[in-house]
């Protein structure tokens, strides 16, 4: 395995009232989708207990940058009894879920992601000297673009669930 | 030395896929909607196991192990597998909207699924030291882009996503949603 470096350590949204689980789901899978991560699902877990439902689903969507370095999301998302209320949306009547969902967000930069620098150890002290000095500028703007990218996620996620919003996205993308 | 110990990517791999859910489910649906779809993508499907066992007094455990194999060029072929195990069943009835009813499993089932792109699945480029050398340097070289880009890609999103998709559709999960499963392509 490459060196795996974390960018965004347990971003949390903590969330109780109503949401839409579906929309949710697909706005997460959409923002995913236009910023170019292929997709991959690690769980789908759902369970019906006495008080609703309960459900487990994490992704952790990755993107090739360069031959050497890709990012990782890892988006997981607990929902604690949800139950299905009735509510009114443009006059109209419709089911909606309710309950407690906490999200967490985690970023990471995959170096050497072929495991070509990995065989020896002297390979190993090469690719460190490289990420660490050789490469830094173009590291840290790619770590930059990353952290851009969870903000705007995060910011979307706010917006769907129409939290009380101190700031938006402030990030500056990089270069 | 055997072939496998200097060919270069001789597959391209997913890691495995999950899905658990615990509550009423239709399970004879559920294997026909599996077996149609393979069907619908051309593919051959075969059941390798059904193994049925009771261990306890919940219920019985049913293991249903499938395997999806479709040659899609004379080079590769795409090969899915999926296991599902189903735990503490026993059938309900269940009214459904229109009034009818209908008997249904309660339990828990566990879905797991996996699938490879392999290339020369024939096995012809390992007659002789020399093809098999040729077959190392074209997977290297020649092909691996579109191993890795193409024919990977395509089984993924336009096989195994889509399967997932269609097995929380079935069960009525939750994240019932794949948003692109129409993006790319309508067969």
């Amino acid at each position: 395995m490459g060196h795996l470096k974390i960018i965004v350590d347990h971003e949390k949204i903590d969330y109780s009232g109503p949401l839409d689980v579906n929309d949710l789901f697909r706005m997460i899978d959409n923002f995913v989708f236009e910023k170019g991560f292929d997709k991959r699902q690690d769980k789908d877990f759902e369970q019906n207990t006495e008080k609703g439902k309960f459900v487990e689903w994490q992704i952790s969507p990755w993107k090739k940058i360069t031959d050497y370095i890709r990012y990782i999301i890892k988006v997981r998302i607990l929902g604690y009894d949800l139950v299905k209320i009735d509510a009114k949306q443009n006059g109209k009547k419709t089911k909606i879920d309710y309950g407690r969902i906490i999200i967490v967000i985690d970023g990471f930069m995959e170096h050497d992601y072929d495991n070509y620098w990995d065989d020896k150890p002297f390979l190993f002290f090469l690719r460190t000297v490289y990420d660490y000095f050789v490469f830094k500028a173009y590291t840290e703007r790619f770590e930059q673009r990353l952290v851009h990218d969870i903000n705007n996620l995060h910011d979307n996620i706010e917006k769907l669930f129409n939290l009380y919003r101190h700031y938006t996205v402030i990030s500056r993308q990089g270069p | 030395m055997k072939p496998e110990d200097f060919i270069h990517i001789p597959s391209a791999a997913l890691s495995p896929h999950y899905i658990q859910y615990k509550g009423v489910f239709d399970m004879d649906d559920l294997y026909q909607s599996i077996a149609d779809f393979f069907k619908r993508k051309k593919f051959k499907f075969y059941e390798k196991q059904q193994r049925y066992r009771k261990p306890g007094p919940f219920g019985p455990e049913i293991l249903y192990q499938f395997e999806a194999l479709r040659e899609v060029e004379d080079y590769y072929q795409w090969r899915i597998n999926v296991n599902i195990e189903t735990f503490d069943i026993h059938d309900v009835d269940v009214v459904l909207k229109d009034g009818t009813k209908k008997k249904m499993t309660k339990g828990r089932i566990w879905v797991q699924m996996w699938a490879t792109t392999e290339v020369d699945y024939s096995k012809y480029w390992e007659k002789n030291a020399f093809l098999a050398h040729l077959k190392s340097f074209y997977n290297k070289y020649v092909v691996r882009k579109r191993l890795e880009g193409v024919w990977w890609d395509e089984m993924y999103y336009n096989v195994l996503l889509q399967l997932h998709a269609l097995i929380r559709e079935r069960l009525k999960m939750a994240s019932e949603v794949y948003e692109h499963r129409h993006f790319d392509r309508v067969h």
